[in-house]
């Protein structure tokens, strides 16, 4: 994960945590704004961009959680 | 906006608000305090608001506004406007006799134990034709109408078991093999929407 970093992140656990929190800040933006546009192409969004970003931030937390070595 | 919509932006600005904090200091992770902190923003609120939102586009894909917000449906809810009581849907939208902002949903889902989630899957069908071009104009239905969707509501009512021919058909009606539509023959019609007048309800006032 670490070879991935991005710029402005930290370095190991803290880093995965940035990026987790950075993740699931950008799903529930996209949430957000799809919550007031009543249209198929915004449940879609909502399905395959937010929940997909939430779900990805939520299983790196998880993930890196389990992986921390201390 | 309903208050449902309102507590799931609150929540959501409070799950950011903990995030910020987070990202700007990420060893707090380290003390139990952090620990429990970290789980609440980067787990827990963020699930329970995925659900609320899934939840909540659930309830929004029901409506009227929904429905109608693909181009190649428009006609169908110019159709509930005839002002003429003989169409059914038209009579039955504009009396009031299904709500009005559910209206395609209320005659178009499978009252079945799992109908609704029948109708989802559809309806991520009908979004894939509508945006590939390849939905039939004007669209067919997937299957032949049921009259489980008219018995529904119908069936009990005296206006329907007393009528004689209900009561003739019964049976029939009851199993499927004869279709309620085979009498209440005027749907939508939308090829044909210029030759009918059409109701204005800001009119009447």
């Amino acid at each position: 994960m670490s070879r991935i970093r991005l710029p402005g992140l930290r370095n190991g656990f803290s880093g995965r945590l940035q990026l987790s929190g950075l993740l699931i800040a950008s799903g529930l933006g996209v949430e957000l704004t799809t919550l007031f546009w009543i249209h198929p192409v915004s449940f879609f969004l909502f399905l395959c961009l937010g929940a997909l970003l939430v779900g990805a931030g939520m299983l790196l937390y998880l993930w890196s959680v389990v992986t921390r070595s201390e | 906006m309903t208050g449902y919509v309102i507590s799931l932006n609150v929540l959501a600005i409070a799950t950011l608000a903990l995030i910020a904090v987070l990202f700007r200091r990420p060893e707090l992770a380290a003390t139990t305090a952090g620990k429990i902190l970290a789980f609440t923003a980067l787990f827990a609120l963020p699930g329970l608001l995925l659900l609320g939102g899934a939840g909540q586009h659930y309830e929004q894909a029901k409506t009227t506004e929904f429905c109608l917000s693909c181009h190649i449906i428009q006609p169908y809810g110019e159709s509930l406007r005839i002002d003429d009581a003989r169409f059914l849907p038209a009579a039955h939208y504009q009396n009031k006799r299904i709500p009005i902002d559910k209206a395609c949903y209320a005659c178009h889902t499978n009252y079945t134990m799992f109908g609704d989630v029948d109708d989802k899957i559809r309806g991520v069908r009908h979004v894939w034709h509508n945006v590939w071009g390849t939905a039939s104009d004007p669209v067919k239905l997937y299957q032949p109408y049921e009259n489980q969707a008219c018995l529904e509501c119908h069936k009990g009512a005296r206006s329907y078991e007393e009528y004689p021919a209900h009561k003739a058909f019964r049976a029939e009606l009851l199993n499927g093999e004869r279709s309620c539509l085979m009498c209440h023959n005027l749907i939508h019609e939308v090829t044909k929407l210029d030759r009918f007048p059409s109701w204005d309800p800001e009119a009447r006032q």
